[in-house]
């Protein structure tokens, strides 16, 4: 069999949860006696060609697309051209065979991973539906035990972890971004270009960006977050946050409660019905802990949480759970690591 | 000029997972045994009533399910929608897959100028229904709405990414999939639960449908296996006190994460 890594490629660098995804793959391929391929689609995907290398992708398969960012968005650019590129590819390598270039060619069971980005859950679906193939999304472990993928997901709003199996020639699967540490497993490479598709956009065009100052951050890639709950309830406590977070090295997420305030932008929602991330360090602010936001970030390696109620839900989950006012305790954690830190 | 336009809703029945969970025998049980309208479309039928309103849209819901599903559907009908079709006879066990097929050939038949429905489920969040219709109807489609607008006979909708937002218009037919964070979805009043009573509901079997041989056939090829209680979280220390206690046992905890480049 053969673990494609799909791996959307429109930024100067890698994204972290790409490189998970490299790190699963190879991690398949090797309990199963696969190969390990990288699929690298997008306007920046021949410089990342020996990243993929590093680790552990033997055959790479490159789709430069060309692409006019700031007249499409990342969304439309990439969106229907990624669905194009997957499908172009999955077709070429299989014609290849015929060609008798057997060392690139495939026909055999393949295993499309893909992060879980947003930009992956636009086009995961209609990349299953292009290829006719089985799609599990946002699993948080996988194997191949021969015959089917079996992968395993939250589901019930992370109530429940189900177990799915997946049957077919091709298969289709998200993975959490943050579970997988990546590691490094150097191997020879070759190169194969393709062309890209003549990619039909259907008259959809980008109106306007709306990047509010500040919302560059990509909280799945961050490997410290502080969610900012309804505690935190005015300027003076956004600022012990902002402080607290440069000091140490962390992003700032929301609960539903500031997706409603106004006062941070709607891109930090983490939940259920928002980004779905597993940091190092989740520092829950005055966070209750609802079904909701907890679906978002119950599988943060470390949960810290602060509350002033010792019956909030957060502190089930919590590993460190601290009983009191965030008003008080911020701005003495932020003097005593000034002070340490200076 | 005069034929009105349909926006038609795609809705899933779920159960009531906002209520209290528990296991019998692997399988799972909510306190509230009474299905619900995936909070998600619900959100996709408010966002499609206000600019029904707004344009004159007619709205039209349809959901695969079995026939008793027809009661969540008259909710949506007393929510304000215009018409509904239950489409029945699909496996109990049907994916995304076969789910977005059903789907396409219906909206193949029916012709309507946008499909708004949910981004995901509120019971699997799985979350592929949508970007599978749209490839089978080789429409453009967004997902991840946050907010939608009807304008120079486009459908602009400000869709959040993994950074920033992006107002995309398409031209019709287009498919979007809604965030549940564009919107309060209303609650039906009396008035309109005792008008949905009047309103059309269509039961079609699936095999009805064109295609209607093959549908009914359709393998399902990813299978849940098994159900188990999430693995539980370790309980932690919970740590009360003076001020001095609380901020030592957290800068510990922070020293505890070596990406935090705190010392204790």
């Amino acid at each position: 069999m053969r673990v494609c890594a799909v791996i959307p490629c429109f930024q100067e660098e890698l994204r972290s949860s790409a490189l998970e995804v490299l790190t699963k793959s190879a991690d398949i391929a090797a309990s199963s006696g696969g190969r390990v391929e990288a699929w690298l689609v997008g306007p920046t995907a021949e410089r990342h060609s020996s990243t993929a290398a590093q680790y552990g992708a033997s055959i790479l398969r490159i789709m430069e697309l060309e692409v006019d960012s700031k007249q499409e968005g990342v969304r439309v650019s990439l969106g229907r051209r990624i669905v194009d590129a997957v499908d172009g590819i999955m077709t070429q390598s299989s014609l290849e065979e015929g060609e008798g270039d057997s060392s690139v060619a495939f026909s055999g069971p393949t295993l499309l991973l893909f992060d879980n980005t947003e930009l992956t859950k636009d086009v995961l679906g209609a990349c299953g539906a292009r290829l006719d193939a089985p799609v599990i999304a946002d699993v948080v472990d996988l194997s191949w035990d021969g015959q089917q993928c079996i992968a395993q997901r939250p589901t019930y709003a992370s109530k429940v972890m189900s177990t799915v199996h997946a049957k077919g020639p091709v298969i289709l699967c998200s993975i959490r971004a943050g579970l997988f540490e990546p590691i490094e497993k150097p191997v020879e490479a070759t190169t194969h270009p393709y062309d890209p598709p003549n990619t039909d956009l259907l008259g959809q065009v980008l109106k306007e960006l709306v990047a509010p100052e500040g919302d560059t951050v990509d909280l799945t890639e961050a490997p410290v977050i502080l969610g900012v709950g309804r505690g935190i309830a005015d300027e003076t406590g956004k600022d012990l946050v902002a402080k607290l977070a440069s000091l140490i090295g962390g992003e700032i997420a929301i609960s539903r409660a500031h997706f409603e305030s106004g006062m941070y932008s709607h891109t930090l929602l983490v939940g259920q019905s928002g980004k779905v991330v597993a940091p190092r360090l989740y520092l829950a602010l005055g966070i209750s802990g609802s079904i909701q936001h907890v679906a978002g970030m119950s599988e943060s390696h470390t949960i810290i949480a602060i509350n002033k109620d010792p019956e909030a839900p957060i502190f089930d989950l919590a590993d460190l759970g601290i009983v009191g006012d965030l008003y008080q305790i911020l701005p003495a954690l932020i003097e005593t690591l000034e002070s340490t830190q200076a | 000029m005069s034929q009105e336009r349909t926006i038609l809703v795609c809705a899933k029945e779920t159960p009531d997972t906002y209520s209290d969970l528990s296991f019998s025998n692997g399988s799972v049980q909510f306190s509230n045994p009474r299905p619900v309208l995936n909070a998600y479309d619900a959100s996709a039928l408010e966002e499609a009533l206000v600019l029904s309103e707004a344009h004159g849209f007619r709205v039209h819901v349809v959901m695969v399910g079995p026939e008793r599903a027809s009661e969540t559907l008259r909710k949506a009908l007393a929510m304000g929608a215009h018409e509904a079709t239950l489409l029945t006879g699909a496996p109990e066990a049907a994916d995304s897959a076969v789910i977005a097929k059903i789907l396409a050939s219906f909206v193949q038949q029916f012709g309507p100028d946008a499909v708004i429905m949910g981004r995901q489920s509120q019971d699997t969040d799985v979350g592929l229904a949508g970007g599978m219709l749209a490839d089978h109807l080789h429409w453009p489609w967004t997902t991840n709405a946050i907010g939608i607008r009807f304008e120079q006979e486009a459908f602009w909708v400000k869709r959040q990414g993994d950074s920033a937002q992006e107002w995309i218009a398409s031209p019709m037919p287009c498919l979007i999939t809604c965030s549940n964070n564009l919107n309060d979805p209303r609650i039906p009043t009396l008035k309109g639960i005792m008008a949905s009573k009047k309103k059309p509901m269509h039961l079609v079997g699936i095999d009805q449908l064109p295609g209607g041989d093959e549908l009914s056939k359709l393998e399902v090829t990813t299978t849940i296996e098994s159900l188990k209680p999430m693995p539980e979280r370790a309980a932690g220390e919970l740590v009360e006190g003076d001020l001095e206690t609380l901020v030592d046992a957290l800068i510990k905890g922070l020293a505890s994460i070596p990406e935090t480049g705190v010392s204790s």
